[in-house]
C-alpha cells in the first residue's frame, strides 16, 4: 500500500529545496564581483537581481516550512530530484535578464545544461556575451559536477536497501565515506589542488599560444570549471578548437580524465596505491572500451577521406573520443564538420563512447563503466556457466578496492540500468525524430545520446529555433541522466502517492 | 497503521499566497527584461552584404571517398568567389584547396605565433549585419565563423577583436581552405595570403536597465539585511 505523504512531509522536502536554491543564489556574488571588476554593469544588476531573489525565495521556503523532522533517504532522494530541477530556474534568470536567450525556457535550459554537466547551449551571441555570464555558466557546471559527486557518495550508494536494484550501495566506494562532511572535504581538496595545477598549465599553455596573460587566466579558469568537471561549455562558440594550441587540448585532455575519475580511485591514488589504477574493474573497463572505440574511430576516419595524413587524423580522433567518453562534451571540431566530414563509423564510435560514459563517483555521465564492466563479468560468468560441467560452481569476482565476489544482485542492478539508459537514448531519439522533422535517426540519436549521458556534444539539432518539445525532450534526457533515474523515480513516486495514496 | 494528521487551512493558505507571490515575480522579471533599453549604432558593414547570396562560391557539395578521383583533382588556382562559413562548414570536402575570399569579425584574441597568426572570424549576422545581440535584443541564432591563419605580419591589420564591448575588425581575406590543416593538428582553416579591414571595430554602449538597477538594489539590500539579521539572532540565541 503507498502512503500519502502528509503536509509535513512536503514542507520538509520545501525547507531543503530553500536551502538549495539559497546557496544557488549566493554563489552568484562570485561572477557578481567580476562584473564589478569588468564594469559589466548589466550584467551585474541582472546576476545581483537573480541571486539576491533566490537567496530571498530559499530563506522564505526555509522559515516558512521549517519543521522538526528527521529526514529519511525518500526525502532526501526527491529534495535532490527537484533541486536539479528547482535551482536552474534561479541560475538562469541572468541570461535571461542579459537577454542571451530567446525566452525564459532557453535561459532554464542554459540552467539546467550547465548544473547537470550537460554543456549543451541555448545562449545566443556567445562571442560577445559578458565574460561575467560567461563564467557563471562555468560555475554551475563545477557546482552541479562537485554536488553530484557528493549526493552518488551519500544518498545514491546508500546500503540500506531503499534504493533496489539502481542503488550503487553493494558497489559503493566505501573507501572514502565514512561520513558526509569528510566526504565532501576530500572531494574539495582533490578538486582545490587540480584547480590550482590546472588553471596554471592552462594559463601557461594559453599564454604561449598567444593569449594575452589576463586573457590566459581567464581562459584557463573556464577550461578547467568545463573540463575537469566535464561539463563543456567554453567561452567561445568554437570550443577548444578556439586555441589552436596542442599543449591546451593535452591539458584539457588531463583534465577531463581526471574528471571522469571515480574519487575512490582518486583516493587510492591519493594515498599512494597506484596498484589499484591497474586492478580497479573501472579503469580495465573504461581502458578496454576506450582503446576499442579508438581504433574504431580511426578507421572510421581513414574510410571517410577526411584526412590525408595521420598525425591531424590521430589528435582530432584521440581529442573528440576523450571528450565523448569522458561526457565532457569540448570539441576541437566543429560537430557540423563532424556530421558533414566523419562518416557514418566515427561518429557511431562517439555515440558508444558517451552512452558508455566515465565512472561511477564522478562527475561523468553516461551508464559508468562500473555497470558495463559487470554485465560483462556477469556474461563471462554465464558462459563459462555453460561451458563447464553441470556441477562445477562458478564463481566470479572482481576488484574495486579489494576482491569482491560478483553477485547476482549486482549484475540485476547494472543491467536494469544500463536498459533504462538505452532506452531513454533511443526514446529520446525517436521523440526528437517524430518532433524535428529536418533531422535523420542517425542525428536524433546522437543528439539525444549526447543529452542524456550528460555530454553535449551536440550535432546541431539542438537550436534557439529547434521546437519547443525538442527542447523539452532533451532538458527531461538531461535530468534522467545526472540523477541516473533513482532519484527521478523518487520524484515521480511521490509525486504519485500524493495524487492517490492512502491517508 | 498510525493516523496521518489532517491538513490544516493554514497550509493551503501559505501555498496559495506563496503560488501568488511566484506568478507577481515572473511578471516582474519579465517586465525589467522588455524594459532593457538598446541603442543601435550602425553595424552593417558594407561589401559584406548579401551573406547567403546562392551564387556566391557555388561548388558542389559532393563528398569523396577514399580512392576515388575528385572530379577536379587540382583545385582552381583562381578565386572561386566569397563564400560563408556555413556553407564551409556544411561541404568541407567541396571547398578543400579552393581559393575563397571570406569576410568576417575578428572575435576574442589575436592568438600571434612565430610566423603569423590564428583568428576566428565570425560572418554571423551579429558580425556583419545587425551588431552584436546586447545592443538591439535581435535574435539571429548561433554566432558562426572560421579559423583564419593569418601569415606573416597580416595580423597587424587588426587593431581591436570583438567580443563583450566590441564589434570588433571586420576582415576581408583571400585564401585557401584545408579541410584538415596539418599545421592545425587537423582542423578547418582558411590560410589566408592577403587581407584588409573592411570595416573598423565599433564600442557597444551598455546602457543601464535603470528598472533591473534598481530591483537588483532593493532586493540585495533585503537579502544582505536578511541574512545579517538571521546570522544576529543565531548569535544571541
Amino acid at each position: 500500500m503507498i502512503l500519502r505523504p502528509d503536509v509535513r512531509d512536503l514542507q520538509l522536502i520545501a525547507s531543503s529545496l530553500g536551502r538549495a536554491v539559497g546557496w544557488s543564489g549566493a554563489a552568484m556574488l562570485a561572477p557578481a564581483v567580476v562584473a564589478a571588476v569588468q564594469a559589466e554593469w548589466d550584467a551585474l544588476t541582472a546576476l545581483l537581481l537573480s541571486g539576491a531573489l533566490a537567496v530571498l525565495v530559499g530563506r522564505a521556503a526555509t522559515a516558512a516550512f521549517h519543521v522538526r523532522r528527521q529526514p529519511t533517504w525518500t526525502h532526501g532522494m526527491v529534495t535532490i530530484g527537484l533541486a536539479w530541477l528547482l535551482v536552474p530556474v534561479f541560475a538562469g534568470l541572468p541570461l535571461y535578464l542579459a537577454g542571451h536567450t530567446d525566452g525564459f525556457f532557453d535561459a532554464y535550459f542554459e540552467g539546467l545544461s550547465g548544473l547537470t554537466t550537460t554543456g549543451l547551449t541555448l545562449v545566443q551571441d556567445l562571442d560577445h556575451l559578458a565574460v561575467s555570464l560567461n563564467l557563471w555558466r562555468h560555475l554551475l557546471q563545477f557546482l552541479g559536477g562537485q554536488a553530484v559527486v557528493v549526493v552518488i557518495l551519500t544518498l545514491f550508494t546508500t546500503t540500506s536497501g531503499q534504493g533496489g536494484s539502481l542503488s550503487l550501495g553493494d558497489v559503493r566506494d566505501t573507501r572514502i565515506t565514512p561520513n558526509v562532511t569528510r566526504t565532501a572535504r576530500f572531494i574539495l581538496t582533490v578538486g582545490a589542488t587540480f584547480a590550482a595545477v590546472g588553471v596554471t598549465a592552462l594559463a601557461i599553455a594559453g599564454a604561449l599560444g598567444g593569449l594575452h596573460p589576463a586573457r590566459a587566466l581567464l581562459h584557463g579558469t573556464a577550461l578547467f570549471l568545463s573540463a575537469y568537471d566535464t561539463g563543456g561549455f567554453a567561452l567561445q562558440s568554437t570550443s577548444a578548437g578556439y586555441y589552436h594550441s596542442a599543449a591546451v587540448e593535452g591539458v584539457v585532455i588531463v583534465l577531463m580524465i581526471a574528471g571522469a575519475l571515480s574519487y575512490g580511485i582518486h583516493f587510492e591514488l591519493w594515498r599512494g596505491n597506484r596498484r589499484e589504477l591497474l586492478r580497479n574493474i573501472e579503469t580495465r573497463t573504461v581502458a578496454l572500451t576506450f582503446l576499442s572505440l579508438l581504433a574504431v574511430t580511426l578507421v572510421g576516419l581513414g574510410r571517410s577521406g577526411a584526412f590525408t595524413t595521420a598525425g591531424p587524423m590521430f589528435r582530432q580522433g584521440f581529442f573528440t573520443l576523450v571528450s565523448a567518453h569522458t561526457t565532457s562534451g569540448l570539441t576541437v571540431t566543429s560537430a557540423r564538420v563532424i556530421a558533414a566530414d566523419w562518416g557514418l563509423l566515427a561518429p557511431a564510435a562517439m555515440v558508444t563512447a558517451m552512452a558508455i560514459g566515465g565512472m561511477a563517483s564522478s562527475s561523468a555521465g553516461g551508464i559508468k563503466a562500473i555497470r558495463i564492466g559487470l554485465v560483462l563479468k556477469g556474461i563471462s560468468q554465464e558462459v563459462r556457466r555453460v561451458l563447464l560441467p553441470e556441477s562445477a560452481m562458478v564463481l566470479a569476482t572482481y576488484h574495486q578496492h579489494r576482491r569482491q565476489i560478483l553477485r547476482d544482485v549486482h549484475i540485476r542492478g547494472a543491467a536494469t540500468v544500463l536498459l533504462l539508459f538505452l532506452f531513454t537514448f533511443l526514446v529520446g531519439g525517436l521523440i526528437t525524430l517524430f518532433t524535428d522533422g529536418t533531422v535523420d535517426f542517425t542525428e536524433a540519436l546522437f543528439e539525444s545520446t549526447a543529452a542524456a549521458a550528460n555530454t553535449g556534444m551536440s550535432i546541431g539539432i539542438l537550436r534557439p529555433e529547434a521546437p519547443v518539445a525538442v527542447k523539452v525532450v532533451l532538458a527531461l534526457q538531461m535530468w534522467f541522466g545526472r540523477l541516473e533515474f533513482m532519484a527521478v523515480f523518487a520524484t515521480l513516486g511521490y509525486a504519485f502517492a500524493l495524487l492517490r495514496g492512502r491517508t | 497503521m498510525t493516523t496521518r494528521p489532517s491538513i490544516h487551512p493554514r497550509t493551503y493558505v501559505q501555498w496559495i499566497i506563496a503560488l501568488g507571490v511566484v506568478l507577481v515575480v515572473a511578471a516582474l522579471i519579465a517586465q525589467l527584461r522588455a524594459a532593457k533599453p538598446h541603442e543601435t549604432p550602425e553595424f552593417l558593414v558594407e561589401g559584406a552584404e548579401n551573406v547567403d547570396d546562392p551564387d556566391a562560391g557555388i561548388v558542389s557539395c559532393e563528398r569523396t571517398l577514399p580512392g576515388v578521383p575528385k572530379e577536379e583533382d587540382e583545385p582552381d588556382a583562381e578565386l572561386l568567389g566569397r563564400v560563408t562559413s556555413s556553407r564551409v562548414l556544411e561541404c568541407p570536402d567541396a571547398f578543400d584547396g579552393h581559393l575563397v575570399t571570406y569576410i568576417g569579425e575578428v572575435i576574442g584574441d589575436v592568438l600571434q605565433r612565430d610566423d603569423g597568426a590564428w583568428v576566428l572570424l565570425n560572418d554571423d549576422p551579429y558580425a556583419l549585419e545587425v551588431g552584436p545581440l546586447a545592443s538591439h535584443g535581435e535574435f539571429r541564432g548561433y554566432n558562426s565563423g572560421l579559423a583564419v591563419w593569418l601569415e606573416g605580419d597580416l595580423a597587424d591589420l587588426v587593431d581591436q577583436p570583438g567580443g563583450p564591448d566590441w564589434r570588433g575588425d571586420v576582415l576581408l581575406v583571400e585564401g585557401a581552405v584545408l579541410r584538415t590543416d596539418p599545421e592545425d593538428g587537423g582542423g578547418l582553416t582558411i590560410r589566408a595570403s592577403d587581407a584588409k579591414v573592411l570595416a573598423e571595430a565599433v564600442p557597444l554602449s551598455h546602457p543601464v536597465n535603470r528598472p533591473q538597477a534598481v530591483a537588483a538594489g532593493l532586493l540585495s539590500l533585503t537579502a544582505l539585511g536578511l541574512v545579517v539579521f538571521e546570522r544576529m539572532a543565531a548569535r544571541r540565541r
